[in-house]
């Protein structure tokens, strides 16, 4: 009885994705099924590390030590939200950590400078391909590439932002405008 | 701030974007995540191996089959043989009066010798054997159950009498097939090439292309497998022919080209070439015995690539890369020492060590041969007779 108990919670819920089917086996050890999660993530992680650090190297160490946690703490995953979207946050706190390790954010308010500028709403992105988009996001400065991803990418809000990296919301919002003008300067460029 | 559609375009087009990794990442994930193994060194495995070997070559040596030749009276029947070969035809064809001298001399020599080792033989009630020769009354035939136990002595004392070295292997034209492993060192000495590493070109073929990112590349042991055959032609003198497949493998950290945008690719790459060899080589026996043989040989062997290989570990899939196409044949030079064991009457075990030189390998794809040209190597194998 307690076996078929002990199985019933290991079933995958119906409508998993294909990672999220592996995770017993993950949770279990087997290395098999360890390699096809980390091959059915790591591109998708890869882009996500590319787009924090902007630099393969860089990237790759990050993307290495966010599996390594992915695979630690897995059974801290309680299956509520999908296991990408989990999995995707582990990444983006690795890369952050490592970008204040190597104080590559230096964020200061510098808000008059950025209210002075204005953004165009024109969208230009529709004519270019994300390998191309991610490296632009790479060539922008660590400060304004990380506010850029977490508020534009990742969905987090200013109060979330000035939380993680130390900050202030105004400082967040002035990074993130001028994160948008030379973006949208380098894409015009580009044509 | 409100999001803009700026932000939506950028939101969107980045969504499932995906960007291939390098296999060395999940190298360093697997070696953080699996459970501690104890390793076993390599020396354990050699010391093992060796030891199994030397069991195996001693259960041999102990245990050969028995043949008649090993007691007295087949060496008389050897002696026999002999004689019949070098004599003239009119004179084999009567062979008594020389058997009867033989056979006396022989007695004579047995004589002397159980003289000398009186535990060793035993004088049977009635043997056949003794039937058969003709001096039975003075020579007594020793029969191999009465040699004490554990002891060669009277085995090789009578291998001494038939112990006739070169001319007793002279016989016939016969043909031997052979089956056989070979290795070779994977390191480089003395003979390497040395000086500065200077990072190949990438060799581009339809905008892709590998090259070697840093000097340090661990070569695998060269493994090779064959069959052929050996013609004994004349007397000490065989030439043997010849299939091998060789296999050279390497494992360096190297870059890989595609036509993508994201060209570039730093990672493990397995290099393994795989090579199709017709060697061609002169035997002559410089000692030989019912059991043993020692020769030496020189021959040459041409080798062509079959496909060289590289697998670029990547994720999500590894990625295969061959580079097969203007690469001339192999040829090399080899000469070495070799030993042969035939444990029995039609089958032989041998071991041919030698040195192998290795000709044009600048126009060749990079390998250990290209590193250290004059190369090691030891191929061990089977040979049957017909």
């Amino acid at each position: 009885m307690h076996l078929i108990t002990w199985a019933r919670v290991e079933e995958p819920p119906a409508g998993a994705s294909s990672a999220e089917r592996l995770l017993p086996a993950c949770r279990d050890g087997d290395h098999k099924a360890q390699k096809r999660l980390y091959d059915a993530l790591a591109p998708k992680m890869m882009a996500v590390c590319l787009r924090y650090m902007g630099n393969r190297e860089d990237a790759e160490d990050v993307l290495q030590e966010g599996f390594v946690s992915v695979f630690t703490k897995l059974d801290s995953y309680t299956g509520s939200g999908s296991f990408e979207g989990w999995a995707r946050k582990i990444f983006v706190n690795t890369a952050l950590m490592h970008l204040r390790k190597t104080d590559a954010l230096g964020l200061s308010d510098d808000i008059d400078q950025a209210r002075s500028l204005h953004t165009e709403e024109a969208s230009a992105v529709q004519n270019i391909g994300y390998k191309e988009l991610l490296k632009l996001i790479a060539a922008l400065p660590p400060d304004a590439r990380t506010v850029f991803n977490m508020y534009v990418v990742e969905g987090y809000s200013h109060k979330d932002i000035a939380d993680q990296l130390g900050c202030t919301e105004a400082t967040s919002r002035s990074k993130l405008q001028r994160a948008r003008i030379r973006l949208q300067e380098m894409i015009r460029e580009m044509k | 701030m409100k999001e803009t559609d700026f932000d939506i375009s950028v939101r969107n087009l980045l969504q499932d974007a995906e960007v291939p990794v390098s296999g060395k990442v999940w190298k360093g994930v697997s070696a953080a995540i699996a459970p501690k193994r104890v390793v076993i060194p390599f020396w354990a495995y050699a010391l093992a191996g060796a030891a199994a070997a030397a069991a195996i070559a001693l259960g041999v040596f102990l245990f050969r089959p028995e043949s008649p030749a090993t007691i007295y009276p087949g060496a008389i029947a050897l002696e026999e043989t002999e004689i019949r070969t070098e004599m003239p035809e009119a004179e084999v064809a009567t062979p008594t009066p020389i058997l009867r001298q033989i056979a006396s001399s022989s007695a004579a020599k047995r004589t002397a010798y159980l003289e000398e080792e009186e535990t060793v033989s035993v004088m049977p009630e009635e043997s056949p054997v003794q039937e058969e020769t003709f001096v039975k009354k003075e020579v007594p035939a020793p029969v191999r159950a009465n040699v004490p136990s554990g002891s060669r002595v009277s085995d090789d004392n009578a291998a001494f009498n038939q112990l006739a070295f070169s001319e007793a292997r002279q016989h016939q034209p016969s043909i031997a097939f052979n089956a056989s492993a070979d290795i070779q060192n994977n390191s480089r000495g003395a003979f390497s090439r040395s000086g500065k590493f200077i990072p190949r070109a990438p060799q581009a073929v339809n905008g892709e292309g590998i090259y070697n990112a840093f000097p340090e590349v661990a070569f695998g042991l060269p493994f090779a497998v064959g069959a052929g055959a050996t013609y004994n032609f004349a007397g000490r003198w065989s030439v043997g022919v010849g299939l091998r497949y060789t296999m050279l493998s390497r494992t360096f950290v190297g870059d890989y080209y595609d036509s993508d945008e994201f060209p570039y690719l730093q990672t493990d790459i397995d290099n393994s070439q795989h090579w199709l060899g017709v060697p061609i080589n002169l035997y002559f026996d410089v000692l030989s015995s019912k059991y043993w043989n020692f020769h030496t040989f020189i021959g040459g062997t041409a080798e062509f690539l079959l496909d060289n290989d590289f697998l670029v570990h990547a994720s999500p899939k590894d990625i295969h890369y061959h580079q097969n196409s203007g690469y001339p044949p192999q040829f090399s030079l080899g000469a070495g020492l070799g030993i042969e064991f035939r444990f029995m009457d039609n089958v032989g075990i041998y071991l041919d060590p030698s040195l192998r030189y290795y000709l044009g390998t600048s126009r060749q794809p990079r390998s250990i041969r290209t590193v250290q040209p004059l190369r090691m190597d030891v191929e061990a194998g089977l040979r049957f007779y017909f």
